[in-house]
Parts: structure tokens; sequence; C-alpha cells
């Protein structure tokens, strides 16, 4: 008898021991946690000190990307107005062959904040190096002389191949040309399918030392649409197709190509 | 018998509940101080994917620019009491004394081996780039012309 009421008031106690260990974990989990993130944006900022005239947006080299936001909300790049898609594949493609690779903002001073800092990110996002704030004229950057047509032409382009390894830009471009067509055919070919689809594919290619393809992979799409499977397999069948020259014994390289693709 | 098993039973255990309670209390504690230990104001931050995350450890002296809250450098605000917005003329020169101030305490860290901490602005994504940019510019005045920018981390 005498045992059995010992046995239940065993059962009516709960064991806290599990909860204390539970509570304590957190508890020095949050300790260690205490330095709180931070994310930041590095951005260069011209001395307004400094009493040398930035030189006329019309002098600057050409090849220099320069992105202008207006008191209106629109955006240009290079004095050419586009939509921000756009612009990114535009900074994408020109800064490949861009060194430095910098990219200058010219906001306009009602320009709200939020959406300097989305340029910034937008022009780090496709490449950039450093970004630099123009210095802000009362009047605003300068106006737009042209407006991009807001289309690129129907169809791909081909950007510039980034390569790694025992290969040459020119001839890993020079391996993609003859393809240029089937690679389009795959895209025109599910267009009707899905008239909006748009945007940037990265073809991978790793080679072994006869200029063999070892791995190819679509390394990244911006595609969408009910069809972007089908194209984006067409892709991936048509470059394992690429035929490079022997790279040399015991030499790989790695080859990627971006294509852009636009409905016009 | 009956009784004695009862009693080293009772003995036994130790009473968790003030433990408990104690630890409670510090994890509420704690709970509440975490969003205080913030460097700098509460701005509502821009938003960029290609924000670097950086552990706060104090590396940085922390300008904020509030919407209507004025200029802070780290805790200590500059300018824009009662509401009052703060102008570039009046105000910079204060501006520039704060973080000259956190410049001489960093000079003293230096002193000790620990590394210089350099200025982090922390915008607010609301305020018009004029704003902002009268900040950046007054400390680029100084020849800090390599600014980090706070922003939270989204997207991709």
């Amino acid at each position: 008898m005498g045992a059995q009421i010992g046995a239940k008031g065993g059962m009516s106690e709960i064991n806290m021991t599990p909860l204390i260990d539970i509570v304590l974990v957190v508890l020095i989990i949050m300790m260690v946690n205490m330095p709180i993130e931070l994310e930041s944006l590095g951005v260069k900022v011209p001395n307004p000190m400094d009493t040398t005239p930035p030189p006329p947006v019309t002098d600057a080299p050409p090849e220099q990307l320069v992105i202008a936001m207006y008191k209106d909300g629109t955006v240009s790049l290079n004095r050419r107005l586009m939509k921000e898609d756009r612009m990114f594949e535009q900074i994408t493609r020109r800064l490949r062959s861009m060194d430095p690779k910098n990219v200058f903002i010219d906001a306009d001073n009602s320009v709200s904040w939020r959406d300097v800092v989305h340029y910034i990110d937008v022009a780090r996002l496709a490449g950039a190096a450093k970004v630099g704030l123009a210095k802000v004229k009362a009047s605003g950057p300068a106006p737009a002389t042209s407006v991009e047509s807001g289309s690129v032409a129907r169809g791909m382009t081909l950007g510039t191949p980034v390569v790694v390894g025992y290969i040459d830009q020119v001839k890993a471009d020079a391996a993609a040309q003859p393809w240029k067509g089937n690679l389009e055919k795959c895209y025109l070919d599910q267009l009707p399918l899905a008239p909006e689809m748009n945007g940037r594919v990265m073809i991978r290619l790793s080679l072994g030392p006869d200029g063999q393809i070892m791995e190819h992979k679509i390394s990244s799409s911006a595609l969408d649409g009910p069809v972007k499977d089908v194209v984006e397999t067409c892709i991936d069948t048509v470059a394992a197709g690429f035929k490079y020259e022997p790279l040399g014994p015991e030499k790989t390289a790695l080859v990627q190509y971006p294509l852009l693709f636009s409905p016009g | 018998m009956a009784g004695v098993g009862q009693n080293k039973g009772a003995m036994a255990d130790i009473n968790v509940t003030p433990l408990i309670d104690v630890v409670l209390v510090l994890l509420v504690v704690f709970m509440v101080v975490t969003p205080m230990m913030q460097s700098g104001q509460t701005v509502d931050l821009p938003v960029a994917t290609q924000a670097i995350s950086e552990n706060d450890v104090g590396q940085f002296i922390v300008v904020s620019v509030t919407e209507d809250r004025g200029w802070w450098v780290d805790a200590e605000q500059v300018c824009g009491q009662d509401k009052v917005q703060c102008t570039k003329d009046a105000d910079s020169p204060k501006l520039i004394d704060a973080i000259n101030v956190e410049f001489a305490k960093d000079r003293a860290r230096v002193a000790e081996g620990k590394p210089a901490r350099s200025v982090l602005i922390k915008a607010d994504g609301d305020l018009p780039y004029e704003k902002v940019r009268m900040v950046m510019d007054a400390i680029a005045e100084k020849g800090m012309t390599t600014q980090l920018l706070a922003a939270d981390k989204g997207g991709g």
C-alpha cells in the first residue's frame, strides 16, 4: 500500500530538467548571438571641397557607365532612357569588356534614398566592382537624349563568355558562334507558347584536355513561363555539341556563356 | 514504513521553481534588450541583395539619418530635436564635431591595439536623396570618400 502511494507521488511530478536544459541553451545562444548582423554596401563619394569640375557627361569616355535617375522616376544609362531589367542586361554586357568595372550614379535631389540604394544594388548585381555617386547638380542629372525602344531585337544575344583555365575568351567565343542559330531556335520555337518569356540564361561547360566537354549544364536561368524547361533542355543539348580545340595534356577549362533572350 | 518512503521521496526532489523563475526572467530581459543593442537609431533601411553581412561588434561609427529625429552619431543626437529639420550649413559642423569626438576615442582604442572604426551611414529609405547626400558630402569633405551604407539584406 505504502509503495503504491509512493509511486503515485512520483507520477504527479513533471520532470523539469529537460525544460531547464532547453531554456539555458536558448539563453546561451542569445548571449553568443548578441553581436547583431549589419549589412552594408560600399560607395565612392567625391570630395565636395575638390574644385576640379566634373567632366561633362558628353565628354565621358564611351565605355563609362552612368546611371541617371530623374525626378519623374525614370532612369537612363548613358543618357538613354530604359527600364530597369533592360538596364541590368546592358550593364552586365558592357561591364564584361570594361576595366576598371565602375558604374556611376547621378541622381536627382528628390529621388528617394531607397531607389538610389536599389540602383547601387542593381549595378553591383550586374558585376560592378565599384559604384560611385556623382556630384549632385541643382539642375539634376543631364537629361536623356534618346530612348531605348523598350525592347531588344527579337531573339537571342550571346554575351561575352567568362573563362577560367586554359582557354582564351576569343576561342571560347568562336566555339559558340556556329551554334548561335540553334540556340536561338530553341527559344523562338517555344515563344508562341509563352509570348512574354524573356531573360538571361547561363550555360556552364567544363572542358577536358582534348577539348571534350566533360560537363555541361544551365548554371542559372531567369526564364519563366510554362515552357521554360523545354527551352533550357534544348539549350543544354545544343551546348553539349560545342567543339573546342584540344587544350593540351593535363589542361582543363571552365567556360560560361550568358545568353539574353527577348521576345522583341 | 509507508511514512518513511513518502518522506524520502519528498526530500530527494530539488525545488526547481525559483531557478525556472530566474531563468525565464533573464530570458525576457534579453529579449527586450536585444533590439536596443543595435548600433545607431532604428530606421527603415533600404533593401539590397548585394549587401555584405558583417557582425556588428562595434567596428563602426554609425551615423544615423532619420526621417523626423534628425542626425545621430552612435547614440548621440546631433541635430533635429523637436522635429526641427537638420540643415547643411548649421548642422554639418556639429556632425563633423561629433564624428571627430568618436575619432578621438578611436585614437585611444588604436593605442590599445584595437582596430580603428569606419563610418557607416544608416539612412532611412524614405528620405529624399538630397537629405542623405548632405550627410555623405559633409563626411566626404573630411576626406572619407569611400563610405559604407547600411541596408537590409533582401531577395536572392
